[in-house]
């Protein structure tokens, strides 16, 4: 099984990052695509880590890889803390001025963008959200 | 991540390579910060190096910019490539901080 379950910990997340690495190196996904998609993991696993358990209490975060047909792969985060869906969130304006311009919701901007698919289920407690990318064009198994 | 400072005309320029990621960035938040308190006005941020950032790294920078503005201070950036542009391209910050292909141009202006 490709999983690895860790507590929200930012001290963790180079774990989780080297684990996902591990995984997408081995596929034939272009370096650069490997970094976009090691950057959705930390903007989801950051999240997971800030605002999912009460502060000193850190849950755990359970991260699983799996490879599907041979045309995509697909990276579930689970953890068991306030329900919370990342998909359902307004987009920031990011044509506003500098001295407007907010922080907040830019990570799940960039998991979007990111990530070929994107989905969100609460079940049993637990915040499941998974995201997927596609095998590129050429490499996809039949 | 790490950085190196240069002087050229009235510009700092420092060089960020590395990670900039949800660890790395607060060093980097920290090294901004004390050189705009140390009275910095004109700051490029070369990326020639970088190799990868998040929304962490890029909310250091909004600060640094913003910290900047109201000193009527100075932010440019140089030599975002690959997954470092795109991210800025995301965001949208590369069409509210001034990008330059190079740390020279970004000195012209």
């Amino acid at each position: 099984m490709n999983c690895i379950s860790l507590k929200a910990d930012m001290a963790n997340l180079p774990i989780f990052l080297e684990f996902l690495n591990q995984f997408i190196s081995k596929r034939p996904f272009p370096s650069n695509r490997i970094k976009e998609l090691e950057i959705a993991a930390e903007e989801a696993l950051v999240n997971i880590i800030r605002y999912a358990y009460p502060e000193g209490e850190p849950g755990d975060v359970h991260l699983s890889l799996a490879e599907k047909d041979g045309q995509r792969i697909e990276i579930e985060f689970r953890d068991s803390g306030i329900p919370f869906d990342p998909t359902s969130r307004k987009e920031p304006d990011i044509r506003l001025a500098i001295s407007e311009r907010e922080i907040g919701g830019l990570g799940i901007l960039l998991i979007k963008r990111i990530a070929d698919g994107i989905s969100y289920r609460r079940e049993a407690g637990q915040n499941i959200l998974t995201l997927s990318a596609d095998a590129p064009e050429g490499n996809q198994k039949g | 991540m790490e950085t190196a400072k240069r002087k050229e005309k009235t510009f700092t320029i420092l060089s960020v390579s590395g990670r900039l990621d949800a660890i790395t960035s607060s060093e980097l938040e920290k090294e901004l910060s004390a050189m705009i308190a140390g009275g910095e006005k004109s700051l490029i941020l070369d990326f020639e190096a970088l190799d990868y950032i998040s929304s962490a790294g890029l909310r250091c920078i909004l600060a640094a910019a913003k910290k900047l503005r109201e000193k009527q201070g100075t932010l440019r950036l140089a030599c975002l490539k690959g997954v470092v542009k795109e991210v800025f391209d995301i965001s949208g910050f590369d069409s509210v901080i001034p990008c330059f292909n190079t740390a020279g141009g970004a000195v012209e202006g």
